[in-house]
């Protein structure tokens, strides 16, 4: 019976230090896309891609760094035809799924064009590193949610755009990009 | 001779639920009434120049095209015949789906290899269906993500 308590507190406490994995899943809205990309990297594949950057390659450090620290990286993003046709209402789905350790630490609002957010969690966060990281794109006719979750270091994060799926979001790479 | 035969014996354990595993996916394939499989001369050739040379980062592959409309396989279909056959540790990795113009899936399931990953790629349009079981480096199964994003051709371009 004392076990069971113990079990018990050791998972009230040991739950909210865990990385926080949203469910950005919608079934109904790779219905109506004219594209849809699910990309889903965590447990053994994010390690064993881990492990194959090489810390030594400049090129590859910062991603190894932060890939190696990851417990998984999720990307869904979606096309529509039309401005306008999915349901507004998915965005405040994702957003209601993130607690009050969760801060945005980026929001760019354009009337009839792209609006991107970011939000970090910041649970136990050292001022450098939080535990996990949601990018909301939402454009007339694109919707693209990232969920990195694990630690990460904010500072190195532009690492990782354009690899593993994850979509550029700074406005100069993608300038760069196009 | 013993030893060359126990040897053989191992290889041959060793190497055919590798097989199997895409073995059987083209099998289920080809049982679908309305595909029929294309044969690619020298293919077999050219598999071995891939295990010889590992031209950028492949280490070896195996690909099966086919032929034919099939108007019942869709996004759920190639799932379930990757998740039934792919084999032990394959999970999905990138899904994609485009009806622009045609409707077109990119499935890719992947697992480690020993030092490597281990893919299998199916596609599937109103026309062409393609298997493709890959053995990769990070670098390659880092651009096969990304390709993700831009459907089968860059997908299969950079792989084949």
């Amino acid at each position: 019976m004392r076990q069971w308590i113990l079990l018990l507190l050791l998972l009230i406490v040991a739950a909210p230090a865990g990385a926080q994995q949203l469910n950005i899943d919608f079934p109904g809205l790779a219905d109506k896309a004219v594209e849809t990309v699910d990309i889903t990297l965590d447990g053994d594949l994010l390690q064993m891609a881990a492990k194959f950057l090489n810390p030594r390659d400049p090129d590859q450090r910062t991603a190894h760094d932060i890939v190696s620290k990851l417990q998984g990286i999720y990307v869904r993003s979606y096309e529509f035809e039309k401005d306008g046709e999915y349901d507004q209402s998915i965005v405040a789905r994702v957003r209601s799924q993130l607690g009050p350790t969760w801060k945005r630490i980026v929001m760019v609002k354009a009337r009839n064009r792209e609006n991107t957010e970011i939000y970090i969690d910041t649970r136990g966060s050292d001022g450098k590193t939080v535990r996990g990281l949601v990018i909301i794109s939402a454009e007339p006719r694109e919707l693209t949610f990232v969920n990195l979750v694990g630690p990460v270091d904010v500072e190195k994060i532009t690492a990782l755009e354009g690899e593993f799926g994850i979509p550029r979001f700074s406005k100069k790479e993608r300038h760069h990009d196009e | 001779m013993n030893k060359r035969l126990v040897l053989l014996a191992l290889l041959i354990a060793f190497a055919l639920p590798m097989r199997a595993d895409f073995d059987a996916v083209v099998h289920e394939i080809e049982s679908h009434r309305d595909l029929h499989r294309v044969r690619i001369p020298f293919i077999g050739l050219a598999r071995f120049c891939v295990w010889i040379v590992h031209p950028k980062g492949v280490h070896d592959f195996q690909l099966a095209t086919f032929e034919g409309e099939a108007s019942d396989i869709d996004g759920r279909f190639i799932g379930n015949l990757l998740t039934r056959n792919a084999g032990q540790g394959f999970r999905p990795l990138v899904r994609a789906y485009s009806k622009r113009g045609k409707q077109e899936w990119t499935y890719i399931y992947a697992r480690p290899a020993g030092g490597a990953f281990e893919l299998m790629i199916a596609t599937h349009d109103s026309h062409d269906t393609t298997v493709v079981r890959a053995v990769v480096d990070v670098e390659r199964l880092q651009q096969a993500i990304n390709d993700g994003h831009h459907g089968r051709v860059r997908v299969m371009a950079n792989l084949q």
